[in-house]
């Protein structure tokens, strides 16, 4: 009866001991693929964290891009304005009765210099680095 | 571009004007604008050269725009 009460405790103990074990190796497994998603979220999020990075250098490129493209369009309105206030400053008509000489000579130097702007802002090997058909003739008669 | 003789003609310069001109082309025949045509043809022209400026921008900030940005580092 006692051996019996004895084996049976140590049964009892062996199970335990059994149970424990299978207990320790389930939780080591359930560490290994904690760890595992652990190290996946990681890189996860230092892949997120890499493309916001780029994403706001990317948007602050592009905003002075932006910038400097308004600046730009608003010098080439620069010309034009020059232009207008130079045209509303002097009477031309009056000039031109008065002193058509020396209008006739500032007239064809602006247009000469407009041709020139022309020929320089359409130019294929301008540093813009903007290609463009061939410009016209070179040739300098006229009437 | 094609040089373009301009005369400024008034009632003081004609007589002058027609003999060199018709010492200059062989011919007394040309086309005449008002100041204030003038005035508006280098208004449109102007305009013409404002605009082919503000498209060189633009093509220029589309380009910047799509290079890498390694490349954009390296131009700046």
């Amino acid at each position: 009866m006692f051996s019996s009460i004895r084996i049976a405790m140590i049964l009892v103990l062996l199970a335990a001991a059994g149970g424990g074990i299978l207990y320790v190796k389930k939780l080591q497994s359930d560490l290994e693929t904690a760890r595992a998603n652990v190290a996946k979220m990681e890189i996860a999020v230092q892949t997120s964290e890499a493309s916001l990075k780029l994403e706001r250098a990317e948007t602050v490129r592009l905003g002075e891009l932006n910038n400097q493209l308004s600046s730009d369009l608003q010098k080439a309105e620069q010309y034009g304005d020059e232009l207008r206030a130079t045209l509303q400053k002097h009477n031309l008509t009056h000039l031109a009765n008065k002193k058509p000489g020396l209008i006739e000579k500032r007239m064809q130097n602006a247009t000469n210099k407009l041709w020139d702007d022309l020929e320089s802002i359409t130019d294929p090997n301008a540093d813009s680095g903007v290609q463009s058909t061939e410009t016209g003739t070179t040739d300098s008669s006229s009437n | 571009m094609n040089d373009v003789k301009i005369y400024v003609v008034s009632k003081e310069n004609y007589d002058e004007f027609v003999k060199e001109f018709e010492s200059k082309n062989g011919a007394d025949a040309y086309i005449a604008i008002s100041v204030k045509d003038y005035e508006n043809l280098a208004l449109n022209f102007s305009e013409l050269r404002r605009y082919i400026e503000q498209q060189k921008q633009i093509i220029v900030y589309y380009e910047n725009a799509v290079k890498p940005e390694d490349k954009t580092d390296k131009a700046k």
